[in-house]
């Protein structure tokens, strides 16, 4: 029911990241990049509040719910081509998601 | 329950309650009590400020319920002060909305014979402390609802406190901005050293609304949507303001008109006052990571609590989507040597702010900044044309 109003899951999702093949879980209403903060990942970020585009993302697979518009922030381009901000991105499924500065230390 | 009430009842609380109250009442009596109002805000807020302390908790745990029910009352009172102060403008019996009707039939309150005895000098001093408590409270609270990119509600609360001072824009600018320039050349809002706030006003806010309308346009353009229609956040934020203009011309016309925009801008003024002390002479690597050392930071008790932990600016920089009252003290930033409501007034004579503050700019330098930023650190010494930091050779030391 409040996943049909809210759009967002209501149960953990798990994120994967490419190409470095990380997988990291997302809790319900917690944004990809504020999980993989928390669990220690260090991804790309910077702003944390969809204004500098640090954290953008390419959506591989899967689908989200995006706090904010992110037209302030990424290209016409970008956005065409699937970028997300993961800072202002909520899963409503498993995802995948393509960050090539994302390494694995 | 207990934990509910025992959060709701702290003296943070109390004073702010308190406060609300008092002002509730002096601003609606108004006449003579605007004499009364203006003394609190010029001398005894800046007296408590001085010797309220340092308020260096963290995170005062205050539960969001209670906290953001604080936010949120702070926009009617906003809009309850102007709407009496335009009923106080108007002549004879003109009654605004019927207020002054509905008052006198059920409690008995005569607004009509208050505003008959009114004088010009009561009236400029309410004008006074409608654009200060407009600018402290009212955008003080826009500016913390701007930041909540993700709620509607937030933002277009937000957006309606910032147009009071005629500028809905710095919802834009200052997010998509400001955030991102802060301490670079780019950033209008950055204070550059040697800069008296006279001159950083005017600079400031038309590059600010330049900036915005920028980025603005650069969005619609994005989502192809026409510069020339109502998606335009510039365009609606004008027109909230002119919306607010609309109603004292109802109270007063030409005259309501004249004056509300003396006193929005005044409030502009005071607004950007305070933008002027929270980064003056901070340079930053463009691109660069913000860190808490990018903004002066002040955790003086009483300044926080009527600011709304607006002084706590190091984390609220580092971390632009911390709400109010999760921000940290950040004891070892560089710090505002007083509170805000003293600094606002120190700013306002440049001879004094340069000798309080220049100092530790120099000790910014020394102490905070990062090798890639000493060319920038020369640069701006080069270009402040102050004594103070064109001799100053710490950086290549």
């Amino acid at each position: 029911m409040f996943s049909k109003i809210f759009g967002s899951a209501t149960k953990p999702a798990t994120v994967t990241i490419l190409p470095a093949d990380i997988s990291f879980i997302v809790e319900p209403k917690k944004t990809v990049l504020l999980s993989a903060l928390d669990q220690n990942i260090k991804y790309p970020h910077y702003c944390r509040v969809g204004s500098c585009g640090t954290c953008k993302s390419k959506l591989i697979s899967g689908q989200v719910r995006e706090l904010t518009d992110k037209s302030y922030t990424l290209s016409n381009e970008d956005i065409q081509a699937g970028y997300i901000l993961a800072c202002q991105s909520v899963p409503k499924t498993d995802l995948v998601l393509e960050v090539p500065k994302l390494r694995v230390e | 329950m207990r934990a509910f009430l025992s959060s709701m009842v702290t003296p943070r609380a109390l004073a702010l309650s308190a406060l609300a109250l008092s002002f509730f009442f002096m601003m609606t009596l108004g006449g003579p009590f605007y004499y009364l109002a203006a003394f609190v805000i010029t001398s005894v807020f800046s007296l408590l400020d001085m010797v309220g302390g340092q308020d260096n908790s963290d995170n005062d745990g205050k539960p969001w319920y209670y906290a953001n029910i604080q936010a949120y009352q702070i926009p009617f009172a906003m809009l309850w002060f102007g709407l009496i102060y335009a009923w106080y403008l108007g002549t004879g019996m003109s009654d605004l909305f019927g207020v002054g009707g509905f008052l006198k039939t059920h409690t008995g309150f005569d607004m009509f014979a208050i505003r008959a005895r009114t004088t010009a000098p009561e009236l400029i001093t309410g004008g006074y402390c409608l654009a200060t408590i407009w600018a402290g409270f009212g955008t003080t609270i826009g500016h913390e609802l701007t930041h909540r990119t993700w709620s509607k509600v937030a933002i277009i609360t937000g957006r309606w406190m910032l147009a009071l001072t005629s500028d809905a824009s710095f919802s834009i600018e200052h997010v998509y901005g400001h955030h991102l320039t802060l301490g670079t050349p780019a950033d209008p809002a950055t204070a550059r050293r040697g800069e008296s706030v006279y001159h950083f006003i005017p600079r400031s806010t038309f590059g600010q609304i330049i900036s915005a309308w920028h980025i603005e346009t650069g969005r619609l353009a994005r989502k192809g949507q026409s510069i020339w229609s109502l998606h335009n956040r510039m365009f609606t934020g004008w027109a909230m303001t002119l919306a607010y203009a609309g109603v004292f011309y109802m109270a007063a016309g030409w005259k309501g008109v004249i004056i509300f925009f003396a006193i929005s801008w005044f409030g502009k003024c005071y607004l950007e006052a305070i933008n002027y002390i929270e980064h003056y002479g901070i340079v930053r690597v463009a691109g660069t990571q913000v860190e808490p050392r990018h903004s002066w930071n002040c955790n003086q008790r009483v300044s926080s609590w009527l600011l709304f932990n607006l002084p706590r600016h190091s984390h609220h920089h580092a971390m632009g989507d911390k709400p109010y009252w999760e921000l940290n003290c950040y004891p070892d930033a560089p710090m505002m040597p007083h509170g805000y409501l003293t600094m606002i007034y120190i700013a306002l004579i440049p001879p004094l702010f340069r000798k309080i503050m220049h100092p530790r700019v120099l000790d910014w330098d020394r102490r905070y900044a990062v090798p890639a930023e000493y060319p920038l650190i020369v640069e701006a010494n080069r270009r402040s044309n102050t004594a103070d930091f064109i001799n100053n050779v710490a950086p290549a030391e």
